[in-house]
Order: structure tokens, then C-alpha cells, then sequence
């Protein structure tokens, strides 16, 4: 027996909006969360603003990684919006399904500062709770008493993306009611963008536009830029939802995941096709019935050329037809965190019916020549089904598929 | 010196009060011997991370934080051996 799965809460917190509606009036608008980074000169990134005094005492912050702090502020939002109670939550077939890259960055880094400094090789033993991966999933389950299945899913850029995937397979397969699913990531402490930096894929910073250093399929684009933030989603059994009478905000029909088994870092296109076609056949759809992608995108020279093809291998005829675009020109890339923020940004584009735009889009490539939806939103536009992809360092590829209820 | 003047006076007291408001924002003027160390608010975990602060604002190293400390008195009294122990242990190392 297959069940149908339906979304009833969002929570974000992201470098250009924290909450569902302000992140989703940010893409729209084309406003920019990419900074130059404090304490930098030539690093751009996507900085939360975020004081963790207004969300945490003292006491709680002694124990909570940044990414923890942004994970348990997403999932209040999005409980909140699935107008769940935390006695809806306590009861057996419930679970949390998470996603983080690299966990508590800043505690272990702090941490290791403090060792190489201190004579006494002394280390705040917090450093192992606050910077463990399943650190934030396991803080949502003590919140909200969630006893079921709590999981990490630590994939790289795909981690929260596979963790909604595997959330969404639970419930579909009769698992569980509810899941709290989604990612967090907060890596832009000194280490962590020193040893991106020395890769050689981060996005020269614009010193005239620092806002505009992240150009996804642009010509002129020169890498990633690095970003933090939280998505959570609720997911649940759609009868579940029907019958306490909560609004639906989409359907989520499928989810799609294959490996390159090929390089590290460079993405293939074979995973990529893999991905793709499965997450359609799986919510059994064709490639013509999808309006819109948000695409991976990170906006490395290598990486967009690599997506573009995959797109075009999957979607044939349809695929110059096909809106796609990378809302990472904005946000900057969140690691661990991206899936889940993308695919809230591809819900939110059913629920305004409007495709959103690649910002900072200047010059067509002519190996990306695809309709990426340069620089303006595209309103009252039919939107009924969408598709999020997040493809890995290691290779794995993971897409989603939404549709309207 | 009565178990008052030891609670709430000296700088070893001072100083594990300054710790317990700076770290947890637990702010308390008086530290009562009799309390449960429970009564404080800390979880196990937390407790760990006040003494590693401690050891910290101190200068000492606390090899082991013995179980059987059930009260604040208890604690202070603790801390407070170590710290002499570990001073006039320091200071003979000086002399030496």
C-alpha cells in the first residue's frame, strides 16, 4: 500500500529572508542576501542575520551550534505552520529526518582553536554534542518529544535533499504519519572558507556589486558562493492532513537518487540523468508535465555546463521550453541546508504561481542555453509541477518532485 | 570562618558565580550549602561545561568532579580544596 504525501509546514531561515513568505519575497524581488564576509576582503557569502539571544538562553546556547539554532528556529515555523501542537508530535509514527553536511563547524573549530592555543590542550567539552551532525535533528526531537525514526543524513550539498527524499519514502510507504524533514548548515568560519578557498570554486568576489558575485549559468560566472541557513518542511500521510482539516501547501509525488560512482568532485552527467529520471518516474509524470526546475546551479564553470546537459538528456524537446533556475544567485549556496531551502522556494513558485528568477544573470554561455529565467520573475504562470535538484561532492544526485493540491 | 563567610565570600565563590552568569546567565547573589547542585539548573552536560568554564576562570585542572558532591556546599568546598591543593602544590614547584 502507497500513500500520498502532503506538505502542511515551511520554516526557513536563510541569508535573504527568515521565514517562508520574506525568503520567497526575496527571490521575487531579486533582493541579494551576499555580503562581502565580515572580516574578510575578497570572500563573498550568504550571512543570516541572526542573534541567537532572541531565539536561546544562555543555558541553551552553552550546548547549540549555529546550524542547531537555525534547525530548531526552521522546525518552530514549520510545526507552526502545519498547526501542530507539541501533543500531535509525541505520539508513535512521527520522525525527523535531517540533513547536514558537516554539523557544528563552529564548535569544532572554536574548539581545535582552543586546543593548538592552550598549553594545556584543554577542549570545551560541548565541542562533541555541539558539533556531532545529528546534532541538530536530535534537538528537534527533544523539542517537540518526537519519538520515531531521528536521522541525519550527512550527503554533502545533497544532505537535506536526500533527507526530505527518504522522509517522503517513509511516509509514503506506511511508516510513519508525520515527519519533520529538512537541513541545516552554518560553515563560514575562518577554517571552513579558508580550505573552500583553496579548492579554487568559490566566486570572485564583485568588488563593485559584492551582491552580484554569484551568477548561476552566466557566462561570467566565476564559482560558488558560500551560504548558511535552515529549511524544514512538514510532511504527512495526505489522509492525516485531510482529516484534521490542515491546508495542504503542495503534494510531494516523488524523489529521485543515483550515484556517479565517477569523480570526488566533478559532476557527470550520467548521475545527474539517473536522478532526474527516476524522481519523474517515480511521481509518474513526463518530462512535458513539469513547469518549472530549480536547478542545482551553483554556478561553478564545470558544474552549470554539467546540469545543462543532464536537463537536455532528460527533457529532450521540452527541455528549451522548460523555466529553469538557480535561486542560489541570491542565497549563495547552504551546503547541507540547500535541497530543503530550494525545494521550499520551488513550493512557494506553486503557491504564487510564479517562476522565479536567476538573478544576476549578464551573458549567455553557449554551453548553458537552456531558458534560465534571466533576472525577472515570471507571474501568474501556470505552475503545477516542479523539480528540485541537488547534486553532491561524492557524487550523489538526489531531485524532487512537487505538484499542486 | 563559618560556612556562610565560605559560600558566600572569597574569590573562589566569586569567581564560580561570575561563570554560572556568564556562561548560563544564571545569575545568583548567594549560593546556599545546603541547595542540591541540581537546584542550579544545569543538566549533566551543562554541569560539565561549568566546571571545564571553572577550570578555565581558575587556572586549575579538576582531575575528576566526585559523584557523591550532592550540594552547593559540597562543591564549593570542593573546588575550593583543589584549587589550595593545586596552588601549594605550583608554589613548591616554584621553590624546587
Amino acid at each position: 500500500m502507497k500513500y500520498r504525501v502532503a506538505v502542511t509546514g515551511l520554516g526557513v531561515i536563510s541569508p535573504v529572508g527568515a521565514s517562508p513568505t520574506d525568503f520567497y519575497d526575496s527571490l521575487v524581488f531579486g533582493r541579494s542576501g551576499i555580503r562581502t564576509l565580515p572580516g574578510s576582503d575578497n570572500v563573498a557569502a550568504g550571512v543570516v542575520p541572526f542573534e541567537a539571544d532572541d531565539h536561546f538562553s544562555k543555558l541553551e546556547l552553552a550546548t547549540l551550534d549555529r546550524f542547531s539554532q537555525f534547525a530548531l528556529v526552521a522546525a518552530g515555523q514549520a510545526v507552526t505552520d502545519a498547526g501542530l501542537e507539541r501533543e500531535d508530535l509525541t505520539v508513535p509514527r512521527v520522525g525527523v529526518y535531517f540533513g547536514s553536511s558537516i554539523g557544528g563547524a563552529s564548535a569544532i573549530e572554536a574548539g581545535y582553536a582552543g586546543f593548538f592555543k592552550d598549553e594545556l590542550r584543554r577542549v570545551p567539552p560541548s565541542s562533541v554534542i555541539a558539533t556531532m551532525a545529528n546534532a541538530a535533528a536530535a534537538h528537534i526531537s527533544i523539542k517537540f518529544g518526537i519519538r520515531g525514526p531521528v536521522v541525519n543524513y550527512s550527503v554533502a550539498c545533497a544532505s537535506s535533499a536526500i533527507a526530505i527524499g527518504e522522509a517522503f519514502r517513509s511516509v509514503r510507504d506506511g511508516y510513519l504519519d508525520i515527519a519533520i524533514a529538512g537541513g541545516s548548515e552554518s560553515l563560514l568560519n575562518p577554517g571552513s572558507i579558508a580550505a573552500w578557498s583553496a579548492m579554487k570554486v568559490l566566486a570572485r568576489l564583485d568588488p563593485v556589486h559584492p551582491e552580484a558575485s554569484c551568477r548561476p549559468f552566466s557566462r561570467d560566472r566565476t564559482g560558488l558562493v558560500l551560504g548558511e541557513g535552515a529549511g524544514v518542511i512538514v510532511i504527512e500521510r495526505l489522509e492525516h492532513a485531510v482529516a484534521r482539516g490542515q491546508r495542504i501547501h503542495a503534494e510531494l509525488s516523488g524523489y529521485g537518487i543515483a550515484s556517479d560512482a565517477k569523480n570526488i568532485t566533478k559532476p557527470s552527467r550520467s548521475g545527474q540523468v539517473a536522478a532526474l529520471q527516476d524522481a519523474l518516474r517515480d511521481s509518474g509524470l513526463s518530462p512535458a508535465d513539469i513547469d518549472y526546475l530549480n536547478a542545482h546551479g551553483t554556478a561553478t564553470v564545470i558544474g552549470d555546463v554539467v546540469e545543462t546537459e543532464a536537463i537536455k538528456e532528460v527533457f529532450g524537446a521540452r527541455a528549451h521550453g522548460l523555466p529553469v533556475s538557480s535561486t542560489k544567485a541570491l542565497h549563495g549556496h547552504l551546503m547541507g541546508a540547500a535541497g530543503a531551502v530550494e525545494f521550499i522556494a520551488s513550493l512557494m513558485s506553486i503557491l504564487n504561481r510564479t517562476i522565479l528568477p536567476t538573478c544576476h544573470y549578464s551573458a549567455k554561455d553557449p554551453e548553458c542555453d537552456l531558458d534560465y529565467v534571466p533576472n525577472t520573475a515570471r507571474r501568474d504562470t501556470d505552475v503545477e509541477a516542479v523539480m528540485s535538484s541537488s547534486f553532491a561532492f561524492g557524487g550523489s544526485n538526489a531531485v524532487l518532485v512537487a505538484q499542486r493540491f | 570562618m563559618s560556612e556562610n563567610d565560605l559560600i558566600d565570600q572569597g574569590p573562589i565563590v566569586e569567581a564560580m558565580r561570575d561563570v554560572l552568569a556568564k556562561k548560563f546567565g544564571i545569575v545568583r547573589s548567594t549560593f546556599d550549602p545546603d541547595e542540591p547542585i541540581e537546584a542550579l539548573g544545569l543538566d549533566s552536560m551543562a554541569f560539565v561545561e561549568y566546571v571545564f568554564d571553572l577550570e578555565t576562570a581558575l587556572n586549575v585542572h579538576f582531575p575528576d568532579v566526585p559523584r557523591e558532591l550532592k550540594t552547593l556546599g559540597d562543591f564549593v568546598r570542593f573546588v575550593t580544596a583543589e584549587v589550595s591543593r593545586q596552588r601549594t602544590e605550583a608554589g613548591h614547584a616554584d621553590a624546587q
